[in-house]
């Protein structure tokens, strides 16, 4: 419905983005806005809206016409316009005109405008949310270069963008974030119109959790060019490097939650919440300890675990590949948690009595428990054979480990 | 003069940490430095009843916090040293009253007149242990050579080095050199093996302990005593001298040799 042959209307919240076609002339957008508005009047009352003019030029008398049919036809207020990446110079150029569109730091109206709307749940712009957000994407310019330079508006101004934050955060306080700098949010702002022309019709499925996503985040990651999004993850530390940091908070009261970004590519068997804010798994990578793990302690991983240092009563590590502890290992240990069977548990001192490889726990036989001295301090490896926890003397190599004592499951 | 603020914790409950505040901090005030100890076990106050001065509480660490009164009519003078305060912690509030900012920013005004701010913190890791940890600078955590203690000093050392207070030193207290011995308590080598941390002491249990805390005068007081002997030089390695650790030791004379056969064991010690 919000489509039309020219205007694309997508909305993002209290914002409303219009995308205006630049294969057409200027007056045939400017009859099919108007009449795009006329046709859903009622739909909008109050909130903002940014113009995508797309990679036509336009001069200041259509802008300000732009704006007097959105004046008129709906109660939307002009925020920002956009134009295509090619036109980056050019656009930079009409940076005074447009500015005089937006609202001055004297002009409060648009605050007065918005300030009896905040006690409302944004009754006008919510039914866009809902609308086929796809179809905005399908419009964008042809030509568009996806990312590599991105768009900026047209207009920013700073003491124009205060008053422009002042009514957003009036408007809806957590929306505010990704609205108040134009600059920086412009590549998320822009980025369903810069990228999609190359996935050329995206399943409207695809396209229309992306919207919501946004919205209570504020985060421009989200809908940052896929581009961008992997140099991201790339660029990230590696596991080692994020572990000095971060090892000082054990407390498990405020364990670091996964990035939501990193973890849409990994993909682990299960949730990473481990009180040591981890990395991303990507498959061969180990994670390395380097400090001891102390009682309350539960370190997740979904690929291997190495520990250089010990692992005291009272601590967990749960991973998905094996453990390695150069240490003493008086904790719980839990290799294979993903269900790899394979995985071993190996300690210089093997001292738990209560292992767990996959599924299958085992815990040492009583004449190991009652040994009054210690376990035997030569490095040990526990592994699973016919379901069954085995802990044998580590020799020399990996594939040599046989026999050993069985911990009973 | 800056002065230094040392919180004094454990986890565990009952393993002697206000005995040992209450000790250190006299010990540092017979030292001639000027002290004060801060009670924060809001709702459990007990430093006050240890140290002998629960008459004299007019305002409480709460009253201090919340601008009801003078930081310094909150302090109470010591009855034997006078350059020893206590800040006793209110009785009728909960731990949650305060926050780490408020106990900072106290303790950033007492150091600026105390060589030593000494903090008593509660039992357990809630909210009156972030509290007391929070204005620390260094943390002498206690425990007792049983299992439980020492697990539950395991998880605050963690605790301490998320809050960025690395490596707190430890005391152990409650020693019975006898049963280490016969090889039925844990010893220091294990206690350190297990924690990683530096030992700062080791005190016996001793009776004359229990008795001088009943009657609310420091042990450390009683230079006879065992346990004062061990908080003297647990006082002077905080003071900065090197004091070397010596191992404590059962008493070897006849009698007590009749009475370890017998099973009944007097206070066993010496001092570390």
């Amino acid at each position: 419905m919000p489509e039309t042959a020219t205007i694309q209307v997508l909305g993002r919240g209290t914002n409303v983005d219009f995308t205006i076609d630049d294969t057409v002339p200027y007056e045939t957008a400017a009859r099919n806005l108007r009449a795009y508005l006329s046709e859903c009047r009622g739909l909008y009352s109050k909130g903002t809206v940014s113009v995508n003019v797309g990679r036509r030029i336009l001069e200041a008398e259509q802008l300000s016409g732009i704006k007097r049919i959105l004046d008129k036809e709906s109660g939307l207020t002009v925020s920002r316009y956009w134009c295509a990446p090619e036109i980056l110079e050019d656009a930079l150029i009409h940076n005074g005109e447009a500015g005089t569109f937006l609202p001055t730091p004297g002009d409060h109206s648009p605050v007065e405008d918005l300030l009896p709307v905040s006690d409302l749940p944004a009754p006008a712009v919510e039914p866009q949310e809902v609308e086929s957000p796809a179809a905005a994407v399908a419009v964008a310019p042809a030509t568009a270069e996806p990312v590599s330079s991105e768009p900026v508006p047209v207009a920013e101004q700073p003491e124009q963008l205060e008053g422009q934050q002042l009514a957003l955060a009036i408007f809806q306080p957590e929306n505010a974030l990704s609205q108040t700098g134009p600059a920086e949010d412009a590549p998320a702002e822009n980025a369903p119109f810069a990228i999609n022309p190359e996935n050329a019709a995206p399943e409207p499925g695809e396209v229309k959790p992306a919207t919501p996503e946004e919205i209570p985040d504020g985060d421009s990651t989200v809908s940052q060019p896929p581009v961008s999004a992997v140099e991201e993850t790339n660029s990230e530390p590696v596991p080692a490097d994020g572990l000095a940091a971060t090892t000082q908070d054990t407390t498990e009261e405020e364990p670091a939650p996964p990035e939501s970004g990193t973890d849409a590519d990994s993909t682990p068997p299960y949730p990473i919440a481990g009180d040591r804010a981890i990395g991303p798994y990507r498959g061969s990578e180990a994670l390395i300890i380097k400090t001891t793990c102390r009682s309350g302690e539960v370190i997740r991983y979904p690929g291997d675990v190495v520990v250089l240092a010990d692992v005291n009563p009272g601590a967990e590590i749960i991973a998905g590949g094996d453990i390695v502890v150069l240490g003493a290992l008086r904790g719980m240990a839990h290799a294979g948690a993903g269900g790899n069977l394979k995985s071993t548990i190996f300690a210089m001192n093997l001292e738990s009595y209560r292992l767990q490889i996959g599924p299958h726990i085992g815990e040492a036989p009583r004449e190991v428990r009652r040994a009054k001295s210690p376990p035997s301090a030569a490095p040990k490896i526990a592994y699973l054979r016919r379901r069954s926890i085995f802990v044998a003397p580590f020799v020399r190599r990996y594939e040599e480990y046989q026999g050993g004592i069985l911990y009973e499951g | 003069m800056k002065g230094k603020t040392i919180v004094i914790t454990s986890g565990k409950g009952g393993v002697g940490k206000t005995t040992t505040t209450a000790n250190i901090g006299t010990g540092l005030a017979m030292r001639g430095h000027k002290v004060v100890v801060i009670d924060t076990d809001i709702g459990l106050r007990n430093l006050d009843v240890v140290m002998g001065l629960e008459n004299r509480i007019v305002y409480d660490l709460v009253d201090a916090i919340e601008d009801r009164c003078k930081l310094h009519q909150a302090m109470i003078r010591d009855k034997h040293l006078p350059e020893l305060y206590l800040i006793p912690a209110a009785q009728t509030r909960d731990k949650n009253c305060i926050n780490p900012e408020q106990l900072t920013g106290l303790c950033r005004k007492l150091e600026q007149e105390f060589d030593y701010v000494i903090i008593d913190c509660p039992a357990g890791i809630e909210q009156g242990f972030k509290n007391a940890i929070s204005p620390a600078q260094e943390a002498i955590l206690v425990t007792t050579p049983e299992v439980s203690a020492i697990r539950d000093a395991d998880r605050v050392i963690g605790l301490l080095e998320a809050a960025e207070l690395y490596r707190p030193r430890l005391i152990i207290n409650r020693v019975r050199p006898g049963m280490v011995k016969r090889g039925d308590m844990l010893d220091k080598d294990d206690i350190v093996e297990l924690l990683a941390v530096d030992v700062l002491g080791m005190v016996p249990a001793d009776d004359r302990l229990i008795t001088a805390t009943n009657q609310g005068v420091p042990v450390i007081h009683d230079k006879r005593a065992p346990s004062s002997m061990a908080f003297s030089r647990i006082v002077a390695r905080i003071d900065g001298d090197d004091v070397p650790m010596l191992d404590l030791e059962a008493k070897t004379g006849l009698m007590d040799k009749v009475r370890d056969l017998m099973g009944i064991s007097r206070s066993e010690y010496s001092h570390a």
